[in-house]
């Protein structure tokens, strides 16, 4: 007994002392959509990548993007400040700190603890935030991300780092942008190969095709032939898309993509509390066929199968569920717990029904519904956790004919 | 600062072994993160040599008089069976007073006409205008309708800056999501009935069609297809297609279908000023080929190895 602790002793100090003398490399893992890719089409795309973005211990500063790097000042007191890049390198070291292990040195959500979380860590490498306070599909604004590093996310376990101060904080949201231009631009260029064919896949079925008619014709003579298309206008390709994702950071800006009410929040009194369940039940906008009738989030539409995303020939996934954009069953928030991912402020709540939610199949109701009942439903959806769940469906209401609650199901 | 003179900041810096060790397996903390980083390199400026930069095309052309027209049918080579209904009629488990509820909801994968063999849906464009060309401003609005829970039309084509009307003439609402690569997304919920309509523009050309789907109703899809010229058609249900007031000369098309994809990447045609060109496309079975068997089921557990 005595000499087996020993030798596990013995071991655990040679680990200790050997071990950690070279920890690996950390490295900017690739997209799936890249690794999909032939090799040759892959190292188009990571030479452009290390290029532009260098590498995690050696970064590049792309001057293309609306990011600010940090400029240096000779008079500066650290002396790593004394250089132009330090945002950038200060915004790395606290991101490998404090982010990395859930959200992965490239930003890919896949950290090593990310495998344990539901729901998973943010992606930000498709450029799609959910919380923000701008339109539709575009990005987060600095202010938005900011947000989020104080508060954390509610329901979640992004926490608050609101102990680390508004400087530091503003590093980290830099850092966070531009860890997603670097991956907006590699999904894109990804996606931008694989349509033209070289996803290791499709070459083969060319390949295969090809030799029914040509036996000349292999895997080299194929790839090289689309390639050579590709590499005449790749310095362009990856220009174009880095325009592309430069566009889309500074539309986030643009004070017309803000969503904010027009008509002032209507009194949350019990009429216009149920105004808004009847607007919540109605056929007109079935909030219920997701987040139930109640509010528990467990409307019909959970149990539809959804469709794969990209898959050749159209198929569903064996599960049901809603799903988000990086394809994980998401279920629709349970409205009876009070807990709200991005802040229960009303106009929060506002901003939600009235743009829905970015890379979930939630839809914004602010082109169908005026902006007196979207605060109505605001009063009734931060109402829910206080209601008897079991009442009748009001009847006469303006909103129209509610849904029988067994009708979908 | 131009696209194409490209100016970095090379952050040449190792980390601390903190970090390294963070981002590996172990954990010990040896020196502070910028104890190692003060003594490496400091940040150089490098300007990358610039590239030719296009001559500006200052006296582009609204419109070109050359009125130029191809025309053109795409049909079907073999003997086709049709495609199974997504949804058979009455068969739909989503709202089945409604959907499905008169007819079933076909699978617009791919259609071909029994009659005359046309495959309809074939996307006909130019990828890029021709050079000099600026394209005059779109005002016609276009109606994307729904009906029996499918989009109608199920492809169309877009110029840049164009609107669109997204209608539905179902009693339950519907959501129009979008999946642009170059545009932001567009997800809002379309009222029962609504003839007046909710407004969808792009601002952005977009390099192929994009899907378009419906989240109340995971079967319904339909593609768009924004150009930022109006030389883009679609093949209609018997397979015919037509572009006009194309400029004389030789062109290049793409041609493009949902199930395939590329259909032809260089379709040259050539075209003489004030004349009709017609072509005829033929495609086979074997060109629309997916590999229909059981598909793996795996899960991928993790993405970097």
């Amino acid at each position: 007994m005595r000499s087996s602790s020993l030798s596990l002793s013995l071991c655990g100090l040679t680990l200790l002392l050997a071990g950690c003398g070279q920890p690996p490399e950390p490295k900017f893992s690739l997209n799936a959509k890249t690794a999909a890719l032939t090799p040759a089409a892959q190292q188009l795309i990571s030479e452009a990548l290390v290029e532009n973005f260098g590498t995690p211990n050696n970064l590049v500063a792309w001057q293309e993007l609306p990011i600010d790097y940090g400029k240096g000042s000779p008079t500066a007191a650290e002396a790593h400040r004394q250089a132009d890049g330090w945002r950038l390198k200060e915004g790395r070291d606290l991101y490998m700190v404090h982010c990395l292990h859930c959200h992965g040195v490239a930003g890919d959500g896949n950290g090593t603890t990310a495998r344990f979380l539901n729901p998973r860590p943010r992606d930000y490498r498709q450029g799609k935030y959910k919380f923000k306070s701008t339109a539709g599909g575009n990005r987060p604004t600095h202010d938005d991300l900011m947000r989020i590093l104080e508060e954390g996310i509610a329901g979640t376990y992004m926490p608050s780092f609101a102990l680390l101060g508004k400087d530091q904080l503003g590093l980290l949201v830099d850092y966070v942008r531009w860890l997603s231009m670097r991956g907006e631009i590699e999904e894109g260029l990804a996606i931008e190969l694989a349509q033209v064919g070289l996803k290791t896949a499709d070459l083969e079925r060319t390949v295969r095709e090809q030799r029914t008619e040509d036996k000349s014709v292999t895997l080299d003579t194929v790839r090289d032939e689309l390639l050579a298309e590709v590499k005449a206008s790749w310095p362009d390709t990856v220009a174009e898309k880095a325009k592309d994702v430069v566009d889309f950071w500074n539309e986030a800006n643009n004070a017309e993509n803000l969503v904010m009410p027009v008509a002032k929040r209507v009194v949350a009194d019990a009429e216009s509390i149920a105004r808004g369940r009847a607007l919540y039940l109605s056929k007109e906008n079935k909030c219920s066929d997701c987040h139930g009738p109640a509010g528990r989030g467990d409307g019909p539409q959970t149990e539809q199968f959804s469709a794969i995303d990209g898959a050749s020939p159209a198929r569903n996934y064996d599960e049901p569920g809603l799903r988000d954009a990086w394809g994980n069953i998401i279920m629709p928030r349970n409205l009876t717990r009070g807990v709200y991912r991005f802040g229960r402020r009303p106009l929060d709540i506002y901003r939600r029904v009235h743009q829905g939610i970015n890379g979930t199949p939630m839809p914004g109701f602010g082109k169908t519904l005026k902006d007196e009942q979207i605060w109505d439903i605001v009063n009734y959806v931060l109402s829910i956790p206080y209601q008897d769940g079991t009442a009748p469906a009001p009847e006469g209401v303006a909103g129209g004919e509610t849904v029988p609650e067994t009708a979908s199901r | 600062m131009s696209l194409n003179s490209k100016r970095f900041w090379r952050a040449a810096a190792m980390m601390g072994c903190s970090s390294l060790c963070l981002a590996g397996t172990a954990a010990l903390i040896l020196t502070p993160p910028r104890a190692a980083e003060a003594q490496g390199p400091h940040p150089v400026q490098i300007a990358v040599a610039t590239q030719a930069v296009a001559p500006a095309l200052a006296e582009a052309t609204v419109g070109f008089a050359d009125g130029a027209k191809l025309t053109g049918s795409v049909s079907f080579s073999d003997d086709f069976k049709a495609l199974a209904p997504l949804v058979a009629k009455g068969g739909s488990t989503k709202d089945p007073a409604v959907c499905g509820a008169s007819e079933e909801i076909p699978n617009e994968e791919l259609v071909v006409n029994p009659e005359n063999k046309g495959i309809a849906n074939v996307f006909v464009f130019l990828p890029k205008a021709p050079t000099g060309y600026k394209a005059p401003k779109a005002d016609k609005e276009l109606i994307f309708d729904q009906k029996n829970c499918k989009f109608l039309p199920h492809s169309l084509c877009i110029q840049v800056g164009q609107t669109v009307k997204v209608l539905s003439d179902d009693g339950v609402p519907h959501n129009t999501h979008t999946f642009p690569l170059r545009n932001a997304g567009f997800n809002q919920t379309v009222s029962p009935n609504d003839r007046k309509g909710v407004e969808l523009k792009y601002s952005k050309a977009e390099k192929l069609p994009i899907e378009v789907k419906c989240d109340f109703h995971t079967w319904m899809k339909a593609y768009h297809l924004i150009l930022d010229h109006p030389f883009m058609a679609v093949s209609d249900a018997n397979g015919k297609f037509e572009i006009e007031g194309l400029p004389a000369g030789k062109h290049e098309f793409t041609v493009w279908h949902e199930k395939k994809g590329y259909l032809d990447k260089k379709l040259a045609v050539e075209v003489k000023a004030g004349e009709s060109k017609s072509v005829d496309l033929k495609y086979g079975a074997k060109q629309f080929a997916t590999f229909e068997g059981p598909q793996p089921k795996s899960t991928v557990v993790s993405l970097t190895k």
